[in-house]
């Protein structure tokens, strides 16, 4: 039977059929019916393709958002891990976890920063877990090579998993098939750069959602019909406020300021500068040679997450986003305690501002308890990016009609 | 810096009848002074005259800095004074978000301040910890040359795999072409790691006599013991003479056991404090035993830039060498039951930086294990300034070796 589509409000009603191909898969998943291992990862740098040709089950580990797994993290950890980190630990919790993650048979975690390293070094008493390395340095021909040997590590692993080889040509046709589904959501997303775009943030962050949790064969029906559906809307005419957010990872599950932005304040975000949104699709992996190298070419030369060096080629990356996406303001979020964007956030927020972006800072966690100061703070934004338009579209002192909703 | 002291060589010492009270002891004396003309100012002198030095590179790749004829400056000296101001300038300057730790702070602070004077080249390695390897980038801003060694970690004690190896020989290699100029003479690097091995079994042999009379080096002074272990103070036959002058006080002390009414205590971590010391050896504590940093050789027989990859990756794992080479947090627990074990300690000290979640993990990790296994321990958090710590702070600690007693 196909999945019934969910009622959800906040998703354009497009987009309901999807949530409910992942909400099967995910219980799917948890019943193992099917008696394919489950592996599951936590970074946008792991490289699904080869799951996917070992004919594993597996999903990308972000759901999060809610105080409560938070405070089951907290059982293991102290306060200065930021909330996200503490939900992954909390998530695999034999006392009161997530079912989907204690449904996990092996956890796959390339070393990205030093908080994941030390909640996975705790989640691997609860589920058998590998720790991979992930370089830093995206432009030194020595890290590639290190990389390329690190993921055929990874390879022989996931092949142990599955209780089968994996061959060199089954995980090009994997790369290959893969690339498709992020053109395909790259084409969707671009959909949102016309001025009354389709679709809105809240609904790309469900399309990120599914590449994460569906298989790739079944995307690119999904995304295609959708992508069909979507760009014969027409254009109405009206333009909301272009937002870019922009900062630490944005959890399946952290959906609060997306849906102030959009459904409370009526601006839309059209563009995501962090890793559960547009950013790690931006990139095609090369299709030829080696297929080891073309994953190691092709994740390190992904829009860069703000630990890798040079720093600078994640805030230009940010910054032609922003300008590509023809945003007129971006809403930086870091969460509390994330090393990556909290203490580089100054970079960051120069730069768009050097560029003329202003940028809205926000210091998150998933405490809930701060909605009425947000929602201040981001209408007064909004309300200042509004002025401007107004400022730089009529000078002959017109009026403007903005669109809330 | 390597003529500042004048001892006997060869531990001559010895043949003088030892002073009675650690106050007296040349040893202690001589250690001090070592360590006070490792000062920041000091070494900014030296670069003004045009010696090499490079903040960092003061760890595990201390030999290959020797063998670039550079002084390896160790972190802490940035925050050895002017600490609060540092912090200041971080929140300020560099809008470092106030949940941070003191050390990061401190550090990047302390290089703005500096910016103008001589040293401007920082050795980071990536495996370390985040909020370090973020605010390093702040750094570039006051034009500091960062250099990254590549992360790269062995996550298991058996896992250490060859192109880990590997990429951390071409790191080094790449690391002395920036700081000299040049490929590195590997036959310096196995003269300094021969040295090195030298200094690390006085300083083990030290810290085992330290053991059998616990009272005679206080723990201020052992701290500067253990430092030297890594970085030798810029003066490695300096330093080594140190050791032995102590080694030869300690060996003539009459075998004699702790009095009754001392309270035989386990230190993990470090505590920086004068006034911590003294709470716990004004409350008739003893530190018999300390795990902080490791006293382990480097392989003499392996070619020297791979010696020093391996023995980086063996710190990884066993846990000794903290989070300036990503330690596991699993390990150093160990290294604590061992320790209480071997000394019949009746209760333990864990101490941590404020903020800090890599230690934080750790302190969180031995507190469960300890509590199962029925071994008190007290867990003190404290920053990097040098401010007397709080009542509260000296009054856990009396109370808690008070409750042992
Ligand atoms: S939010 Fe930052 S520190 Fe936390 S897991 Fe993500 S990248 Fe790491
Ligand atoms: S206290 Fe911890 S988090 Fe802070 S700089 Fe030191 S190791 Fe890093």
């Amino acid at each position: 039977m196909a999945p019934q589509p969910t009622t959800d409000q906040s998703l354009s009603p497009a987009l309901l059929p999807i949530q409910a191909l992942i909400e099967a898969e995910q219980q799917d998943f948890i019943d193992g019916a099917d008696g394919r291992k489950r592996a599951g990862y936590f970074c946008a740098y792991t490289p699904p393709e080869v799951l996917n040709a070992a004919g594993l089950r597996h999903a990308r580990l972000f759901k999060a958002g809610s105080p409560e797994i938070v405070s089951q993290g907290e059982r293991y950890t102290q306060s200065v891990f930021c909330d996200f980190s503490k939900s992954c630990i909390g998530g695999f919790d034999p006392q009161g976890g997530d079912p989907f993650y204690r449904s996990v048979d092996k956890l796959y975690t390339f070393h990205t920063c030093a908080s994941m390293k030390r909640a996975t070094e705790v989640i691997e008493r609860f589920v058998p877990t590998k720790l991979l390395n992930l370089p830093r340095l995206r432009n030194e021909p020595a890290s590639r090579a290190f990389f390329r040997d690190e993921i055929a590590h990874y390879r022989d692993d996931v092949a142990e998993l599955a209780g089968r080889p994996v061959t060199d040509d089954q995980v090009t046709a994997q790369i290959v098939l893969y690339n498709k589904v992020r053109g395909l959501i790259r084409q969707l997303s671009e959909l949102r750069k016309r001025p009354n775009p389709p679709l809105t943030g809240r609904d790309v962050l469900e399309l990120v959602r599914g590449f994460y949790y569906l298989p790739p064969e079944k995307l690119l029906d999904v995304y295609g019909k959708l992508y069909r559906k979507l760009s014969r809307v027409r254009d109405n005419g009206k333009r909301p406020v272009r937002l870019m957010i922009s900062g630490s990872i944005m959890a399946d599950g952290d959906r609060r300021l997306v849906e102030l932005i959009e459904q409370e304040i009526g601006a839309r975000v059209v563009v995501e500068d962090h890793c559960t949104g547009l950013k790690p699709f931006a990139h095609t992996l090369p299709e030829e040679g080696d297929p080891f190298q073309a994953l190691a070419d092709g994740y390190l030369d992904q829009a860069p997450c703000a630990r890798m060096k040079p720093l600078d080629d994640s805030l230009d990356f940010s910054s032609r986003l922003a300008e590509e996406y023809a945003v007129e303001g971006v809403v930086y979020v870091y969460l509390k305690f994330c090393a990556c964007y909290g203490v580089s956030k100054l970079e960051f927020i120069e730069r768009l501002q050097s560029r003329g972006v202003p940028v809205l800072e926000i210091s998150s966690d998933y405490s809930q308890s701060d909605h009425g100061q947000l929602k201040t703070r981001v209408e007064a934004f909004i309300e200042v990016l509004q002025d401007r338009r107004t400022d730089l579209a009529l000078p002959s002192g017109q009026t403007e009609e903005f669109v809330h909703g | 810096m390597g003529d500042v002291l004048a001892l006997e060589r060869g531990g001559r010492a010895s043949r003088r009848r030892p002073p009675r009270t650690a106050a007296e002891s040349p040893g202690l004396k001589a250690l001090k002074a070592l360590a006070e003309s490792y000062s920041y100012a000091a070494i900014q002198r030296e670069a003004a005259a045009g010696k090499s030095a490079v903040w960092g590179g003061w760890s595990w790749d201390s030999p290959l800095i020797y063998a670039c004829d550079t002084i390896p400056i160790g972190y802490d000296q940035l925050w050895f004074d002017d600490s609060r101001k540092s912090e200041a300038i971080a929140e300020d300057h560099f809008q470092v978000p106030g949940e941070f730790c003191s050390m990061i702070k401190a550090m990047i602070g302390r290089l703005h301040s500096d910016r103008d004077n001589n040293i401007k080249r920082i050795l980071h390695f990536g495996s370390g910890c985040e909020p370090i390897s973020a605010v390093l980038e702040l750094a570039k801003r006051d034009g500091y040359d960062v250099q990254t060694v590549e992360t790269v970690t062995a996550f298991r004690t058996d896992e250490k795999r060859a192109h880990g190896i590997k990429l951390l020989v071409s790191e080094l290699q790449r690391i002395a072409v920036w700081l000299t100029g040049k490929p590195v003479d590997e036959d310096r690097v196995a003269v300094e790691i021969r040295r090195k091995n030298r200094v690390i079994a006085k300083v083990k042999r030290v810290l085992e006599l330290r053991a059998r009379h616990p009272l005679y080096i206080p723990g201020i002074h052992t701290k500067l013991i253990f430092m030297g272990a890594n970085h030798m103070f810029g003066a490695p036959e300096t330093y080594a003479d140190v050791l032995d002058t102590l080694a030869a006080e300690l060996e003539q002390l009459d075998e004699h056991p702790l009095p009754s009414t001392a309270i035989p205590l386990v230190l993990a971590g470090s505590v920086g404090n004068q006034r911590l010391f003294d709470a716990i050896e004004e409350s008739g504590g003893a530190i018999v035993g300390w795990v902080y940093l490791g006293t382990n050789q480097y392989d003499e027989t392996l070619p020297p830039l791979e010696s020093l990859a391996h023995f980086v990756l063996d710190a990884q794992g066993r846990g000794d060498l903290g989070e300036a080479v990503g330690a596991s947090v699993a390990y150093r627990r160990i290294l604590v039951e061992e320790e209480v074990r071997k000394t019949g300690a009746r209760g333990i000290i864990s101490s941590s930086i404020t903020g800090c979640p890599y230690a934080s993990l750790m302190q969180q990790l031995e507190r469960d294990h300890f509590s199962g296994v029925s071994v008190p321990i007290v867990t003190l958090e404290t920053d990097v300034h040098r401010e007397p710590p709080t009542e509260e702070q000296i009054t856990r600690v009396k109370a808690f070796i008070e409750m042992l007693s």
